[in-house]
């Protein structure tokens, strides 16, 4: 019996200290559902409407889907989710940073060849342009 | 009895969680093993590392995408928690590439650009050079059309050269003209004088025989036409007779001169007049060529009312 009884004990000291750090893992991931949210603006505003559409929806979907979690009170998911929104979002706006840089590249060589066929000039310097 | 038996049963039980725990370590460890998707991830990863122009171009973003990739090996983790940091790694690998690929655009940009401005630097320069050789064209003409002035200078004072000894020659024509007309005047003179002496001679009776050469006259008289009443300065009409009798003196024969003065003054007044008319007379025969110790003068005083004429004679040796 007493052998019983301090196995309770034990159960029951178990149970409250997982409840315990349970409900301080799961509470809501207000801060993290916010980062989320600027970073996906800040893609939308460097181009990634344009440049990286489907990392940004991606992006976007994921940021949905944490803020469903977060109404639906599953703190876990929406943690996931707002991480994966986050970085979603970087590599939208990495890919439309890249884009855009592609496409001044390919600007500036478009220049340069119409400046040499303009002015009739052959520069002795080595050649940067090319994708 | 009773204690024996749990006992038995503690053992069996703990032997039967050490055996689950040994089996859950053994299956995580193979799932590990395993993961297709790390394993994935991590071959990306290295070839991204590895890549020559990419490699060292976005070390902050790999760094991340190696943690993330740590973390998926240490964690692991099963369905969706795998599936979770399997997404987040896949996409830090996706954003260490992209990022290096901006950089390596960054650069060929920097290089498009470095080439856009030695083009305007080569163009500039041959537009330099054009400018140059346009102004040494330029010299170039302006020096030869300044040779074609000096040129075309010279020239037109070659030329007004030309034309002022042309004119200096048609002045000297001129003269020359002129002096021959002078010239033909004297002799159309000579000639009207000889005429009258013919007429004097030819009056006087003494006609001179045809062919024989002319003799100089007697005498020559000035008559009172010559001097003005009262005064000792010959006429110009008086000129004409003066060179007769220069002419008819010649070189050999002497001269003597008697002048006349009016009634109107006194006697010695008269005289000294008409010594003064003839010392007139006698000077512009000198001037005519006659010389003066040839001469000889005298004044005679009054003789008549208007006699004012001078006489001059001719004598021989």
């Amino acid at each position: 019996m007493t052998v019983l009884r301090r196995n309770n004990l034990f159960v029951l000291i178990f149970f409250c200290v997982s409840q315990f750090t349970g409900c301080a893992e799961t509470k809501p991931p207000l801060g993290l559902l916010d980062d989320a949210g600027h970073r996906v603006s800040a893609a939308r505003s460097d181009g990634a409407q344009t440049y990286a559409p489907l990392e940004l929806r991606g992006a976007e979907e994921r940021l949905g889907f944490a803020r469903t979690a977060m109404k639906a009170q599953e703190y876990e998911d929406a943690t996931r989710y707002a991480a994966e929104a986050g970085i979603a979002a970087d590599l939208a706006q990495a890919r439309a940073r890249l884009g855009k840089a592609r496409e001044r590249v390919a600007a500036r060589s478009r220049e340069n060849a119409q400046l040499k066929v303009d002015l009739s000039v052959e520069p002795d310097v080595q050649q940067g342009g090319g994708q | 009895m009773m204690s024996s038996f749990l006992k038995s049963r503690g053992r069996t039980a703990l032997r039967g969680v050490i055996l689950v725990i040994a089996l859950c370590a053994s299956l995580e460890a193979s799932a590990a093993k395993a993961d297709l998707d790390y394993e994935r991830l991590r071959n990306s990863l290295a070839q991204l590392r590895a890549d020559p122009a990419l490699g060292e171009l976005a070390p902050a973003e790999i760094s991340l995408a190696e943690q993330a990739l740590a973390v998926l090996a240490e964690q692991g983790g099963k369905g969706r928690d795998h599936d979770h940091l399997v997404y987040i790694a896949e996409r830090r690998i996706d954003i260490a590439t992209a990022a290096a690929q901006a950089v390596e655009q960054e650069r060929k940009l920097q290089r498009l650009d470095r080439e856009h401005d030695q083009i305007l630097i080569a163009a500039s320069r041959r537009d330099a050079e054009q400018a140059r050789l346009e102004l040494e064209k330029q010299r170039i003409q302006s020096l030869a059309q300044a040779e074609e002035s000096d040129r075309l200078r010279v020239e037109a004072d070659e030329a007004r050269a030309q034309n002022e000894q042309s004119s200096q020659q048609a002045d000297t024509a001129r003269k020359q003209a002129a002096q021959a007309r002078k010239l033909a005047d004297a002799q159309a003179l000579e000639a009207e004088l000889a005429r009258k002496e013919a007429q004097l001679l030819e009056a006087s009776g003494a006609a001179p025989t045809k062919g024989a050469k002319p003799t100089a006259p007697a005498a020559i008289t000035l008559g009172d036409n010559a001097f003005a009443p009262g005064l000792a300065v010959l006429r110009p009409a008086a000129q004409a007779l003066i060179a007769r009798i220069a002419a008819a003196a010649g070189s050999e024969l002497k001269l003597r001169i008697e002048a006349h003065a009016d009634d109107g003054g006194s006697v010695k007044a008269n005289l000294a007049l008409s010594e003064q008319r003839a010392q007139a007379v006698r000077g512009a025969l000198v001037a005519a060529g006659v010389a003066g110790k040839r001469i000889s003068t005298a004044g005679l005083g009054a003789k008549g009312a208007h006699a004012r004429e001078v006489k001059v004679s001719f004598a021989a040796h």
